[in-house]
């Protein structure tokens, strides 16, 4: 089966499970991801990737780009994507619409997050993009009734649509520079032609979009805002999907990282910068989602960093935390679901003593927290290690950084300390606990994926070493995981400052309520209401309600125009002979019109004026028969009807008076101004040398090639139907809107009338 | 308005204008005519109707969405239909057949011409059918 093929069925399967909330579209949705899996890890090969051409035109094609990172990453969003749509399914028990509305659009995220990490064009790349942004954006303001959810959703989608338009127009200069649209080819392209001087803008532009995606600081505060999601969306938000597409645009174009001089120090400072302001927060938080949010932040601070390096140790390290921080966050949303679900709070201070009485709830805590905090006998140790070895081997090495990394990972550990110690604690109230039955089964299942890993690291040596080679591709070496005597002693130091944070933080904080620092926030909330206020303000000042000032404005504007025309073209070339042509019936049926339009100037009322102009339509229509147009005669007398009948319809509802007045010498100033160059323009133009090519075109070809003999006909429906298309699609477009106005109108009036 | 004249002669006359709807429609490509003046003159019928009623105008209101479609989906097959015999969207294709010893045409311009009365018709009658139950 093709892989296009593969995701359309994913994409099929959205609705599929939007419309039947059922177990059985559940299982069948496990079943798609664990097909990509087994793919993936090489166990079935029933996909097969050959590349599609979608618009050849603009140079879309769908080709696939299957090797070891994108194999990395599948593995993560299939298999964790796996045990999330089973937790999704258990935590919506009981609420079929919920379930349905979270399921569909989960799949949807997932399948556009595996769009990012196969395709090899930069377009498709982006449109998966922009598609993560609008599902995550749905996902996270969930719940509509929260208000809070719905701000913090609109930044997480304000802040990734910008980055994400701003990096299309890296894309855009790459594609300028390279002239292809595809990943390898611009890698190989740029690796064969040494200019580094010109690819410093357009890697600056793709580094915001992969900072904002992956919260970086400046744009980090959206992460933790979208813990406001359900927590199965989080868990998979944080650990296998959205925050990594940005890390994954580093890693994929990481092969000319040595051709662009400020790709280190830029990815370094972000990265730092993040690590630092991360890891404060999170000591410091109370809600468990947000101080694991923090957590994340600090991880994908520590990618960044891990990417500033040419090193293959740090490529090597980059691709293991990117397994091993997807399976261990994770679980560690999971439970904080979990015991939300059967507590009732995230907050930590509500939850003392969770784990006092369930030894395997305890067992499970344990491993997952102490991952978290690299502790030894699992593979968070192992991992912890490797990053500070790729960190001494570094490029940008300096003690300055190093202390800062040290300080950064020791508030890490501290936080899961706290978790750990504040879950064993002794409560001061008695736990309630609300059933949730199987609520634990998906994280103790990546429980046992964390003991294993811890127990075999040699297993998932094949899936990070081809990676990590596509991340950096000239290392050929083996993958190693070298324990030195200089990590070990930093892997205890770490630990041991952990514990002194923490004692630290007990002492001080422990009483003490923390306000969430939310500056950043405020600042980006700020800018765009004073955005908004700009527009409000400008509008008023320009916008008054007063439609007659609008139409005055532009008519006189039209008629100076017209004015200035007419005085320099027609009025030199003016000849009373223009009148003669004119057929005689025309004339007289003209006069009639003229003096007709007059009487309407002194009608009474509405109806009055409607039935003048109705006449001055048939009129119209009149003289259309006498100059041999049945069509447009016809049309124009039945429009007359259709108007009459819609416009008193109308106006029989309206309570406004129309008594008559005088009309203001400015108006009469403004309709002559317009009406009498208009005549002079027309007049003009009948004299005007017709181009006849195109009407012999049609009333030669009308019968021949066509098989009509009404040409206006055969215009419409054969030689220019698009145009008759368009046409048919503005007049439905209008006259729905036009429906749900009425509608709307007669529900407010509903609405005033039953509250008065 | 509750006139019984208009009321009974409506009953006449609302078929008769239906027809010559579907008349103008037919032979719109030889003759005057077309989808969308046979809209406009349907369009004519049913206000008649309705007004002449003075009622509640629901025999309609189902009307309207049905004829919407029904008009989309024929544009829709004369856009594709094009495009399955291998030519450019849009394009019009013929079909000749000998029925009784009568040579026929059918054409897609002929569908086309009534997806267009279709849709016409549904938008503006419901525009008529919503303003005259307010």
């Amino acid at each position: 089966m093709d892989v296009t093929l593969y995701l359309a069925i994913g994409l099929l399967l959205a609705c599929v499970l939007y419309a039947v909330p059922r177990l059985i579209t559940t299982t069948v949705t496990c079943l798609y991801w664990l097909g990509f899996l087994f793919w993936s890890l090489g166990i079935v090969d029933f996909l097969t990737t050959t590349s599609l051409a979608w618009s050849s035109v603009i140079g879309i094609t769908l080709t696939y780009q299957i090797d070891g990172l994108a194999n990395l990453f599948i593995i993560l969003i299939s298999s964790i994507g796996v045990l999330i749509f089973i937790y999704a399914h258990l935590y919506t028990r009981g609420n079929n619409h919920k379930r349905a509305t979270l399921m569909g659009l989960l799949q949807f995220f997932a399948i556009s997050m595996l769009g990012i990490v196969i395709t090899d064009n930069l377009l498709i790349l982006f449109i998966c993009w922009e598609l993560t942004t609008i599902s995550s954006y749905l996902l996270i303001q969930f719940d509509l009734t929260q208000k809070e959810a719905n701000q913090v959703a609109l930044n997480s989608a304000l802040i990734t649509v910008l980055g994400g338009l701003i990096m299309l127009v890296g894309f855009i200069m790459l594609k300028q520079y390279t002239g292809s649209w595809s990943i390898q080819t611009t890698i190989s392209y740029i690796n064969t032609h040494n200019d580094t001087i010109s690819l410093v803008p357009l890697f600056l532009l793709i580094l915001i979009g992969a900072a904002t995606k992956s919260a970086q600081f400046p744009f980090h505060f959206w992460l933790p805002g979208a813990m406001a999601a359900p927590t199965p969306v989080s868990a998979y938000l944080h650990s296998a999907t959205m925050v990594n597409a940005g890390v994954y645009l580093l890693a994929r174009l990481h092969p000319i990282a040595s051709h662009i001089s400020i790709w280190y120090p830029a990815s370094a400072i972000l990265g730092l910068s993040t690590m630092t302001i991360s890891a404060v927060q999170s000591i410091l938080s109370d809600d468990l989602k947000a101080l694991l949010a923090y957590t994340t932040l600090f991880v994908l601070g520590s990618m960044f960093y891990l990417l500033a390096s040419n090193q293959y140790l740090a490529a090597e390290a980059l691709v293991t935390f990117l397994l091993f921080h997807g399976i261990y966050k994770a679980a560690a949303f999971m439970i904080a679901g979990s015991l939300d679900k059967q507590y009732g709070s995230r907050s930590l201070r509500a939850l003392r003593g969770v784990a006092r009485h369930h030894i395997a709830l305890g067992i499970l805590i344990v491993v997952v927290f102490s991952s978290m905090a690299g502790l030894p006998p699992f593979f968070g140790f192992i991992l912890k290690e490797m990053i500070f070895e790729a960190k001494l081997a570094s490029p940008t090495f300096s003690p300055v950084v190093m202390t800062l990394s040290i300080v950064t990972s020791s508030l890490i550990s501290a936080a899961s300390y706290k978790c750990l110690y504040k879950f064993y604690e002794k409560p001061n109230h008695k736990l309630e606990a609300k059933p949730f039955r199987f609520g634990y089964a998906c994280p103790a299942l990546l429980a046992v994926a964390i003991v294993t890993s811890s127990l075999y690291p040699a297993s998932l040596e094949p899936i990070l070493a081809s990676a990590t080679n596509v991340i950096v591709p000239t290392g050929t070496q083996a993958f190693q995981s070298v324990t030195t005597l200089n990590t070990l002693l930093l892997s205890a130091l770490t630990i041991s400052l952990g514990l002194i944070f923490f004692i630290a933080y007990m002492l001080v904080f422990r009483h003490r309520q923390h306000k969430e620092t939310t500056n950043f926030r405020k600042l980006f909330e700020g800018l765009v209401n004073s955005i908004l206020a700009f527009g409000n303000w400008f509008t008023e000042r320009t916008q008054n309600q007063h439609i007659t000032f609008h139409l005055k404005f532009i008519c006189l504007s039209l008629g100076l125009l017209l004015n200035v025309l007419v005085i320099n073209c027609v009025w030199p070339i003016f000849s009373v002979s223009w009148f003669q042509d004119i057929f005689w019936i025309t004339l007289m049926l003209s006069i009639f019109i003229s003096l007709l339009t007059i009487t309407l100037l002194f009608a009474r009322n509405f109806i009055h004026s409607i039935i003048i102009l109705s006449i001055l339509g048939l009129l119209l229509s009149f003289i259309f028969v006498a100059q041999g147009a049945p069509d447009l005669a016809i049309t124009q007398l039945l429009i007359e009807i259709l108007t009459v009948i819609i416009l008193v319809l109308t106006l029989q509802h309206t309570k406004v008076d129309y008594t008559y007045t005088r009309p203001p010498l400015l108006n009469i100033v403004i309709a002559l101004a317009i009406s009498l160059p208009l005549t002079l323009l027309l007049l003009y133009s009948t004299h005007l040398p017709l181009n006849e090519a195109i009407s012999k075109f049609y009333l030669a070809n009308s019968v021949t090639k066509a098989f009509g003999y009404n040409v206006v006909n055969v215009i419409l429906v054969d030689f220019r139907s698009l145009d008759t298309l368009g046409e048919a699609i503005v007049i439905l477009a209008a006259s729905l809107s036009t429906w749900l106005l009425i509608r709307e109108g007669i529900r407010q009036r509903n609405h005033i009338r039953n509250s008065s | 308005m509750n006139s019984l004249f208009l009321r009974v002669s409506s009953g006449l006359i609302v078929p008769i204008m239906l027809l010559i709807a579907l008349l103008l429609v037919v032979r719109g490509h030889n003759s005057p005519g077309g989808g969308f003046v046979g809209a406009l003159v349907a369009v004519a019928a049913i206000s008649l109707d309705v007004l002449a009623r003075d009622v509640k105008a629901t025999r309609f209101i189902k009307s309207a969405p049905i004829a919407i479609l029904l008009g989309t989906l024929s544009l829709i097959t004369c856009i594709i239909l094009a495009r399955v015999n291998g030519y450019p969207l849009l394009t019009a294709i013929w079909y000749k057949t000998t029925l009784w010893g009568y040579k026929i045409k059918v054409g897609t311009p002929l569908l086309f011409d009534f997806g267009i009365f279709f849709i016409i018709f549904g938008s503006i009658s419901s525009l008529i059918v919503t303003l005259v139950n307010e």
